[in-house]
């Protein structure tokens, strides 16, 4: 179980010009190693969210928590050296692409001699190898991001933040940014924190989405996503996932629907407590963490859920890390999003 | 009459110039870079006065500043107990007060217009305040050096300050200005001419050192 969250915010408000709440966080806890989104309209303050978690701008009011420790009583320099943001449109500071992805490691004082390697090998993560000495002047738009990348990855960081990475790009550079994401978070477990205001590509990369909307998280968190073609069989609603699970629901759609299962909206249940009309999914506990006062489950099987239980429950129902459970939920509980 | 007089006293006088100016130079940005960055990058009541102070006394007189020193080094002076009148030292004081505004005006004028993001960034990236400060310093070096060039442009051909303070005494504080004064009106308009040519020829150093560099930086 993992003991405490990456970040951790109580209460945190940004106001700016005297009186605008721009940003109002009652409890968000964003876990470790993970990707995570963060969908919301623009002037959400997606991008306020991200300052704040990349410590380059302090709320006026709550509190802060990385791995466990207040950011208050820290000092602000060091946590910015675990952590980093590239910016929607990135700037690159004058000179050569390698001064650029070096600039991470002159500021940490490591030793010029093991510059190159570790120069060389962020490019070639995000293939522009071999443009160690290019002058940035001339770079193109999707260049000019995968440089600010390579320039936030050297000197691999705990946790990247990326401002609305794929904003105003084309649909192949979406792609490449979305593929070096997931390749960011699979090949050295850096957390990768993302706004976009697309809940497809939120959902695309990762199942632990934070919908802002007007400094706000939306109460109703759109968790547990999938897509699916509705069929009707005796007189029911049924969503055919494409790996064959069939999911009943009561909304009256058709055609090819996303739908979503509120990670509250499920059940932990022993075999023997099923009842019928429910929806049934069996599978394996991969991973608990605390969130706030509940447990968080993810259970995979024909379906990847995320599920809410009182910690009380973990015993009560013998659930522990590599149990075989069953999640149960009613059709009602299923919500059709587009 | 001879045009061209390069004798020792002509380059007796070029090495007295070049000191005090260069001194007063260095010593008026170490001074007006960061004020000129504190100004920039703070905001706080009374910013826009002082920027105002700043850009005037950009334009003033030499004679002024030459008046003003000479009434505080005098022996009847607040700081005349110093005994600096009419030495090098007291030409570059008056030549500090010449050229601090315009390095002052024109750093904050240069740091103003690099991008808010270069900070931002470089903190980002895990710089520390005086790290990214010194960033924004290097991606405004266009700016920065602009302000040096034209601070050292101003007290190299100022003439009133240095001949009011310095009192143009021979092989001590005379300058290549002050010598063109005292030759001209002395009718030698040959070490004049002499003088007013090696002025140009430093200025045009000065130039083509500093393109070239920022031909090879930029």
């Amino acid at each position: 179980m993992t003991a405490s969250a990456l970040y951790e915010l109580h209460n945190i408000k940004r106001v700016v010009q005297k009186d605008r709440m721009i940003l109002d966080i009652g409890h968000l806890a964003i876990p470790e190693g993970a990707i995570t989104g963060i969908v919301g309209p623009n002037g959400a303050g997606k991008s306020t969210l991200l300052k704040i978690m990349a410590f380059l701008v302090r709320p006026e009011e709550g509190e802060m928590l990385f791995r466990g420790k207040g950011v208050a009583q820290t000092d602000i320099y060091n946590l910015r050296r675990m952590v980093t943001m590239v910016d929607q449109s990135p700037l690159l500071f004058r000179g050569t692409v390698f001064k650029n992805v070096a600039y991470g490691l002159r500021v940490r004082n490591v030793p010029t001699g093991e510059w190159e390697p570790m120069v060389k090998e962020a490019l070639s993560l995000v293939d522009i190898a071999g443009y160690e000495n290019r002058s940035v002047k001339g770079l193109s738009g999707g260049e000019i991001q995968r440089v600010a990348i390579a320039r936030a990855l050297v000197f691999r960081p705990q946790v990247v933040l990326l401002d609305e990475p794929t904003a105003g790009v084309d649909a192949a550079r979406v792609e490449m940014v979305e593929a070096l994401i997931r390749e960011v978070n699979e090949r050295s477990g850096t957390g990768v924190i993302f706004s976009t205001h697309q809940l497809a590509q939120a959902y695309r990369l990762t199942e632990d989405v934070i919908h802002l909307i007007a400094g706000k998280i939306s109460e109703e968190s759109i968790e547990n996503v999938f897509i699916g073609h509705v069929e009707v069989e005796d007189g029911q609603r049924r969503i055919c996932v494409k790996n064959g699970v069939k999911v009943t629901v009561v909304s009256i759609c058709e055609g090819l629907r996303r739908f979503s299962i509120p990670a509250s909206g499920i059940i932990i249940s022993r075999n023997s407590e099923i009842q019928e009309n429910k929806n049934r999914c069996e599978g394996t506990v991969t991973k608990m963490e605390i969130r706030g006062d509940k447990i968080r489950l993810r259970i995979d099987g024909d379906l990847s859920l995320r599920v809410e239980v009182e910690p009380n429950q973990l015993h009560e129902k013998g659930i522990s890390l590599g149990a075989r459970v069953m999640a149960v939920f009613p059709p009602e509980a299923v919500r059709i999003l587009d | 009459m001879t045009i061209w007089e390069l004798s020792r006293e002509t380059f007796d006088i070029m090495g007295v110039s070049l000191k005090v100016s260069i001194t007063a130079t260095v010593l008026a940005t170490l001074v007006g870079v960061p004020a000129g960055f504190f100004l920039a990058v703070r905001d706080f009541r009374g910013k826009h006065t002082i920027v105002s102070i700043m850009n005037t006394l950009m334009a003033i007189p030499t004679v002024v500043v030459g008046l003003l020193v000479y009434m505080s080094l005098s022996r009847s002076g607040p700081l005349g107990f110093m005994g600096i009148l009419y030495t090098p030292a007291a030409m570059v004081v008056g030549q500090i007060i010449l050229a601090f505004p315009i390095i002052t005006a024109l750093a904050y004028a240069a740091v103003s217009a690099v991008d808010e993001r270069v900070r931002t960034t470089a903190e980002s990236l895990g710089a520390s305040a005086a790290q990214s400060a010194w960033m924004v310093l290097k991606e405004g070096r266009l700016g920065m050096i602009a302000a040096v060039v034209a601070g050292f442009g101003r007290v190299i051909a100022e003439v009133g300050s240095a001949i009011m303070v310095g009192g143009n005494i021979k092989g001590y504080t005379r300058t290549m200005t002050t010598a063109i004064a005292l030759e001209t009106s002395k009718g030698n308009f040959a070490l004049g001419i002499t003088l007013g040519m090696i002025l140009l020829v430093v200025a045009l150093t000065i130039n083509l050192t500093v393109n070239a560099f920022l031909g090879r930086k930029a």
